[in-house]
């Protein structure tokens, strides 16, 4: 019966799916609630594809699922993800129904699946993953992760013994899930530009997990992210099995180890982000079977995607749009690191505004999580907040010290725009990844005022 | 005057370092930061505030343990308002009598309000709030795992218009005791209100309050109080 159920959600999906494409529809989520409402197993009796990766944690599991996806494209495999679609149940289902036929049977290799990790302990026995990959755990949405600690748990409950985990070695938050799985660490020796303390407002691994005591961080990047140790029981970060022993952003390459066996990579985005991302691709690349010199051949092949980062030089000044994603503290403090390092005067557009709750307000608590103190800073000349939430902007960063001289604070983008400042060489245009579109046109206007035909 | 922060390594969860922010830049207090491992400073009689903010469910157990050992001297220093205890998100459990945990063992709370906590965790309410303070507009958000039960109208702080209250169908939020002020409202609550913040300071003894950058804050304060009242901004 459960069988005879399961194809007939099988055939709803894939026509639902087709129907949409037909119209052009985003067919994202439907295919897959009418199969798991058919068949609430829909997953478990898909033909397993030959290697299901899944990838969950805090900050980018997007970017790292699609670039394992593009490496993977690259060197001739056969790939269904869920780029540009859910991670969800219902997402999930809606990409693995393209992975078979109508007779179920299995056409693609490879599915690298974006998940979201309040889903991970439904959908990752379902799909009998073959990998799971946590990027970090951080903290996100109030609302829906409300902290780290909670999502750990979440994800704690998977029950999938054969899924091997690969994990962050240098984020405490996560190195520690699934201790009854087989693992491997990926992490980043230390770099030059590593502290050995503060760094920012937030840090959510103080104390020792095991005996309480404060830990002693050997190194920090951001928030606990890095290498500590406990001097009263020895607990400590895990070693890690492939690790960036050094960059070379010049020469746009890194140097990792393998194993043990060290090799060259290209450096495809030297933000420490995306070293990461691209780390934890190698990682799981190098778990799969692969070779370090196919994994080379293929990144070599693939470019980062540019909408996180564009910088375009007009009438002698430098415009960078960045994406910092809102309501996230520690992504937004590193873009404000970003920038205060950045060389020469510089002026910075916030446009944060989270557009997708549109009906709702935006809770604000994260920028007191966020180092605004970042800009406060001699070489940032001013900073501009504007959209919905300007107001809030501006006491933050009031209360980061920035003189009020150097702020202009307003809810509309192109008044806030036509008060830059001239004397800035840089112009930073920050915006939340919901309002993408918004930025486009504020770069044409900064654009045109810049080239004097605004 | 010296204002305490209790254990910021475990209790800044949700932009709770705000309120101390504000409250540095409202005052020239001396900020005294105590970490889990040491011993606190109140007890000495010669603070004006302690500041507790949002931790997670494991850590109140760490944390009960810790101020179970000065229960008495914060009862009589809160009763005397020798000293004021602020508690923000749910900072204010620790000080109900019981925390009822499902299918887990409860917590023995503090016992100095009077009303008790259930934990409906993993489940997670999220919530605007507007309400008042006498006259005062009070304006924030909560998002937590759990509700108070049994808080008598006459112990709280602020009269629920929009929003979840200590528990659902409760028309108040908030404890206001002798010595003890607690709300499940993170913003953070101080310099999200400013007329709040105001009244918190002539509280602990500050004749002629100065907010801070009182114009951008009292700008955003009412751009949000019109916002939260408009029936048509969803919860």
């Amino acid at each position: 019966m459960m069988k005879l159920r399961f194809f007939l959600a099988l055939y709803v999906a894939k026509f639902t799916a087709w129907f949409m494409k037909l119209f052009r529809l985003n067919a994202s989520h439907l295919p897959g609630t009418l199969a798991t409402k058919i068949c609430p197993d829909f997953l478990r009796y898909l033909n397993k594809v030959p290697c299901v990766i899944c990838v969950t944690g805090t900050d980018g599991k997007t970017t790292t699922a699609n670039l394992i996806t593009d490496l993977l494209r690259s060197m001739g495999k056969t790939v269904i993800c869920n780029s540009g679609g859910s991670n969800t149940e219902t997402g999930l289902s809606t990409a693995m129904a393209k992975t078979v036929t109508l007779g179920n049977r299995c056409k693609a290799e490879y599915a690298v699946l974006e998940t979201d990790e309040h889903w991970t302990r439904i959908v990752v026995p379902k799909l009998r993953a073959d990998y799971l990959v946590v990027t970090n755990l951080l903290r996100d949405s109030l609302q829906r992760n409300a902290h780290s600690e909670y999502v750990a748990w979440k994800i704690g409950l998977i029950d999938s013994p054969s899924t091997k985990v690969i994990l962050n070695a240098d984020e405490l938050c996560s190195a520690g899930l699934l201790p009854q799985n087989s693992r491997v660490y990926f992490g980043i020796d230390r770099l030059p530009t590593d502290k050995t303390s503060g760094g920012t407002r937030v840090n959510d691994f103080l104390l020792c997990p095991k005996c309480g005591t404060p830990l002693t961080y050997d190194y920090v990047r951001y928030a606990h992210v890095g290498h500590c140790h406990c001097e009263g029981c020895g607990f400590a970060s895990p070693e890690a099995d492939y690790r960036v022993l050094s960059l070379d952003p010049s020469a746009g390459t890194l140097k990792a180890s393998l194993k043990g066996q060290e090799e060259d990579f290209p450096l495809t985005n030297d933000t420490i982000f995306n070293i990461y991302n691209e780390l934890t691709a190698i990682s799981l690349l190098s778990e799969a079977g692969f070779s370090a010199e196919e994994i080379r051949a293929a990144l070599q092949k693939t470019p980062l995607t540019k909408r996180r980062y564009e910088a375009l030089q007009i009438g002698g000044k430098t415009l960078i749009n960045m994406m910092a994603k809102s309501n996230n503290s520690l992504p937004v403090s590193l873009v404000f690191d970003h920038i205060r390092s950045h060389e020469g005067k510089k002026a910075v557009i916030l446009a944060l505004d989270d557009l997708d709750e549109k009906h709702s307000s935006e809770r604000i608590g994260w920028i007191y999580d966020t180092d605004y103190e970042f800009l406060n800073n001699p070489d940032i000349l001013q900073v501009i907040a504007v959209g919905v939430r300007y107001a809030d902007h501006k006491l933050r960063l009031l209360l980061a010290g920035i003189p009020e001289e150097k702020l202009f604070c307003c809810a509309d983008e192109s008044e806030g725009i036509r008060a830059l400042s001239p004397e800035a060489d840089t112009i930073f245009l920050l915006h939340d990844m919901s309002s993408y579109a918004g930025s486009v046109a504020a770069m044409t206007q900064i654009r045109a005022q810049l080239e004097g035909k605004a | 005057m010296k204002i305490e922060v209790l254990f910021p390594e475990l209790c800044n969860l949700y932009g709770d370092m705000g309120n101390v922010d504000y409250l540095k830049a409202c005052t020239n207090a001396e900020i005294l930061y105590t970490s889990i491992l040491e011993t606190p400073r109140f007890p000495e009689g010669d603070v004006s505030l302690v500041y507790l903010g949002s931790m997670t469910e494991r850590s109140q157990e760490r944390i009960l343990k810790k101020l179970a050992e000065y229960k008495d001297c914060i009862a009589d220093l809160a009763k005397e308002k020798k000293t004021l205890f602020l508690l923000t998100g749910n900072a204010l459990e620790l000080f109900c009598g019981k925390i009822h945990t499902d299918g887990g063992e409860d917590l023995q709370g503090l016992g100095l309000i009077p009303c008790d906590t259930h934990r409906i965790y993993p489940k997670r309410v999220n919530s605007l709030f507007c309400g008042k303070m006498g006259e005062m507009t009070v304006v924030g958000y909560t998002s937590r795992f759990s509700h108070l039960k049994g808080l008598q109208k006459e112990n709280a702080l602020f009269r629920a218009e929009r929003g979840l209250g200590a528990e659902p169908g409760c028309t108040y939020e908030g404890v206001r005791l002798p010595g003890i002020l607690g709300s499940y409202l993170l913003g953070p609550l101080l310099p999200m209100n400013p007329p709040f913040t105001e009244f918190l300071l002539k509280e602990i003894g500050v004749a002629e309050p100065r907010l801070a950058f009182k114009e951008a804050a009292m700008e955003a304060y009412q751009i949000r109080c019109e916002q939260y009242a408009n029936p048509k901004v969803e919860l």
